[in-house]
């Protein structure tokens, strides 16, 4: 948390640097790599050989090879296909998960940090208690009460993201009321809401975008987690977290079902968490 | 809160367990299984695969239970591989002739492992406690049906009477599941039963000497024993001096530990690792189709679309069974063709063969046939505008994950032909409320079992979901009503018999339900473990096998 609170002392920092994340080749590749992810999840037609939902039985347990480039899974289905498909899926849930979390902490936090001591006091108790909880724990509790499926699992990692984003939301929130120029604002009778739109909103929205492109990272690992468990999408549809789950019991005799999904998602969530990373150092620097 | 090195941190561990989570679990499993057992010296050291929700068999309901405590446990009677009944600790009985009186002449000279004497009031002190209120059995009352009341005649004979005639009943007393703990346990422990251990006292072959929950139990050789029944291949004492069996859940840990030599043999091999494990040193896989009713498809035929027979008979015409099976199972198992499996007696023999062919072109046309003509957006027949759709709840925890990649295959092969196959997942609670209202069109399970008349519990009008029955199919079919009144009624064995046969081909002829495969089980064993052998319930029998 410190290190994004420094992010408000120095308001005018976020701007100066822009262009610098382009610069570098380090830097460069993640985005590349994200840019033809995006490219996938919007085309997926365009990329996959087979319909991802058809199964050849004839064809089952493939290994990788020209017909099938990442081979195909027990009941013949391509997974390279599948992967190609099963991108969009991933990615929704994570990014709606992330803006579920992101507003929820927003406003939870907004509320608490701009409301009276007692609002203040009795909403951060709730939030601390949550934080108790492992983010994976408390999905699979929200899990639990709504069920499962593709959006039941984004509104369970998204809730269980709320409480982070609130924390920071309030702190930033505080901070800024104290500052000088909305004291100022104060005095010159600006009302209070006005003051929470025009001045706290715009200066938590910094560090908060750092912090969503951090947490999509874990957003997707949540997400896929919870497909392995089977708690995800429902067949035929399928996210890369199904498919993982779908090739487990044939890691000795068929590897590619399960680690090419495994795969897609490490490096998906490497690049968001580099592009998180350098947006955060760039900011505090 | 979010500092540098939780974000590296939970991204990359998650993910590692995202790929090989299934390995890390197994290698977790495996050390906490204590190698406890020294190799050879006429110890077995058997890797189970589910540990039993009870170790008293009067209440448990996981089939292991049975399983493991054969060696400790006995029964009346002994049923042989082709399901004719043979004496055991019963030296004979008859039969009253309105089947409502079993008067058991009981074998003179066995004891308990505590010494005390096996005789008519051990029988009704087991069966009272099985039918107790307090025992909440969840198998073992069930099998004794219609259960009146015990009569001690004299020491050495005993009646049990019904209030109706139950023609199974013979059957089931063969089974561990209604085998005889000690009078005095029953007295003395009866709440500590279901923790087992030495206080499961019985008259088998071997003593149960200590269980330690989720990890092992051991059994230890009884010398004096000498009462072994006609189906067993020898008689004395047993060929082992002890069982240590380890309880490894993961398949994983199970097929790791036998080839890893911590465990002798192991159980439920998985089909994706049998052509593996049989080209390994030494190891021999020793299996047996799992008697009973295989993995099958319930259409409800109470509702529409499958209140239609045509409707029924294209489904079971759309799916490629055969292709299915051998994609997740690897060529290891067999389509099945009739309601009970070819290994269960009783089963209909011409169910062994193909009783329908696998062809789209009939699916078309019978659903054609049906009215199911129009097409929609997305390819699905349509009927007055209506989509042909269909909805199969499940439980995802009991499910595996082979039966569910199943279902997956029957949904791609319904849209071939049009139909849409909804999986509704559900938890367990949700899918009862379904089931019970008859509210789904599709439902899937297996039932294992040795005697056909587990078809009355899974076809009769009256054993309907919600009633205390598994009629799936919502079958109200009053010819097939009418014989298993009758089998259940009869004591003529070859009458019985060709009452379920009728059962079974009118199931087939009317397309009720269609199973999916015949389960196996597969038990692998090293080279210096001999005479394993399954008995008729598919089951490891202990007292013949040896350690070189």
């Amino acid at each position: 948390m410190s290190t994004v609170t420094a992010l408000l002392d120095r308001p005018a920092a976020a701007g100066a640097r822009r262009g610098a994340l382009l610069r570098s080749p380090a830097r460069l590749a993640p985005l590349v790599l994200l840019a033809a992810v995006a490219l996938v999840l919007v085309f997926p037609g365009v990329f996959a050989t087979h319909a991802p939902e058809a199964t050849d039985v004839a064809a089952a347990l493939r290994p990788p090879g020209a017909e099938h480039w990442l081979g195909t899974d027990q009941l013949g289905r391509d997974v390279w296909s599948r992967l190609v498909h099963g991108t969009r899926l991933s990615l929704l849930i994570a990014v709606g998960a992330t803006v579920i979390g992101v507003g929820g902490g927003a406003l939870l936090g907004l509320v608490a940090g701009c409301g009276g001591r007692q609002v203040d006091f009795a909403l951060m108790r709730v939030v601390d208690v949550l934080l108790g909880f492992p983010e994976l724990l408390l999905a699979l509790v929200v899990v639990a009460l709504l069920g499962g499926g593709t959006v039941n699992v984004a509104i369970a990692i998204g809730v269980a993201g709320v409480p982070h984003y609130a924390r920071l939301v309030r702190g930033q929130a505080r901070l800024v009321l104290r500052s000088e120029y909305v004291e100022a604002a104060r005095v010159l009778g600006v009302p209070a809401w006005r003051s929470v739109l025009r001045h706290v909103l715009p200066n938590v929205g910094g560090p908060l975008v750092v912090l969503a492109s951090i947490g999509l990272g874990s957003a997707i690992i949540s997400g896929s987690g919870l497909s392995v468990l089977g708690l995800g999408p429902v067949p035929p549809d399928a996210d890369w977290g199904s498919m993982v789950a779908d090739g487990k019991d044939f890691l000795q005799t068929a590897w590619w079902i399960s680690i090419s999904p495994g795969l897609a998602v490490s490096v998906v969530v490497v690049c968001t968490t580099l592009i998180g990373r350098s947006l955060q150092s760039r900011a505090v620097r | 809160m979010y500092t540098r090195r939780r974000f590296l941190r939970f991204p990359v561990t998650l993910t590692a367990a995202a790929v090989i989570g299934p390995a890390v679990l197994t290698a977790c499993s495996d050390s906490s299984a204590p190698p406890s057992a020294k190799s050879g010296g006429g110890t077995l050291r058997y890797g189970a695969a589910v540990e039993p929700d009870s170790w008293d068999p009067h209440a448990a309901s996981t089939a292991v239970t049975g399983r493991l405590l054969r060696p400790v446990l006995e029964s009346l009677v002994a049923v042989a591989a082709d399901g004719t009944v043979k004496p055991w600790l019963a030296d004979s009985w008859t039969v009253s002739p309105d089947g409502l009186t079993y008067t058991f002449t009981l074998r003179a000279g066995v004891t308990f492992s505590d010494g005390t004497p096996f005789d008519a009031a051990a029988v009704k002190a087991n069966f009272d406690h099985v039918t107790a209120a307090k025992t909440a059995s969840k198998r073992a009352a069930g099998l004794l049906g219609p259960y009146k009341e015990t009569e001690v005649v004299d020491p050495r004979t005993v009646a049990v009477h019904l209030t109706a005639p139950h023609s199974s009943f013979l059957g089931s007393v063969g089974s561990t599941f209604l085998g005889f703990h000690s009078p005095v346990a029953l007295r003395d422990h009866a709440g500590d039963l279901s923790s087992g251990g030495a206080f499961v006292v019985g008259t088998g072959p071997f003593t149960f000497e200590s269980v330690t929950p989720g990890q092992q139990a051991v059994f230890k050789r009884r010398s004096d024993y000498n009462w072994a029944p006609p189906t067993a291949t020898h008689q004395g004492q047993a060929k082992l001096e002890s069982i240590v069996v380890l309880l490894l859940k993961e398949d994983a840990s199970r097929v790791g530990a036998l080839t890893s030599g911590q465990v002798d043999a192991a159980e439920l091999i998985p089909a994706n690792r049998l052509a593996g494990l049989r080209g390994q040193n030494g190891v021999q896989v020793v299996r047996k189709a799992v008697p009973g009713v295989p993995y099958t498809y319930y259409l409800n035929t109470a509702r529409a679309p499958f209140d239609d027979p045509r409707a029924r008979q294209a489904v079971r015409h759309a799916i490629d069974f055969a292709g299915i099976v051998k994609g997740i199972f690897q060529g290891e198992y067999e389509q099945a063709w009739g309601p009970l499996a070819p290994s269960t007696p009783g089963a209909e023999p011409s169910f062994a063969k193909p009783a329908w062919e696998y062809s789209k072109e009939k699916a078309e046309k019978l659903l054609d046939e049906a009215g199911w003509t129009g097409r929609d957006g997305e390819g699905y027949r349509t009927k007055d505008g209506k989509r042909l759709t269909a909805e199969q709840p499940y439980v995802q925890t009991f499910v595996s994950a082979q039966n569910h990649t199943f279902d997956v295959g029957v949904q791609d092969a319904l849209k071939q032909v049009g139909i849409e196959l909804k999986l509704v997942p559900l938890d367990s609670a949700g899918s009862i409320g379904r089931t019970g209202k008859g509210d789904y069109d599709v439902f899937a399970f297996a039932w294992q079992g040795s005697d056909p008349s587990l078809l009355g519990n899974l076809y009769h009008s009256k054993s309907q979901f919600g009633g205390g029955g598994a009629n799936g199919s919502r079958v109200k079919d009053a010819e097939i009503d009418g014989w298993l009144d009758q089998a259940e009624a009869t004591v003529d064995a070859a009458q019985r018999a060709e009452l379920y046969r009728k059962v079974q081909r009118k199931i087939v002829d009317q397309a009720y339900s269609f199973p999916a495969y015949i389960a196996t089980m597969d038990v692998a064993r090293h080279g210096k473990v001999n005479g394993l052998l399954l008995d008729v319930d598919a089951n490891t029998d202990f007292y013949g096998i040896g350690v070189a």
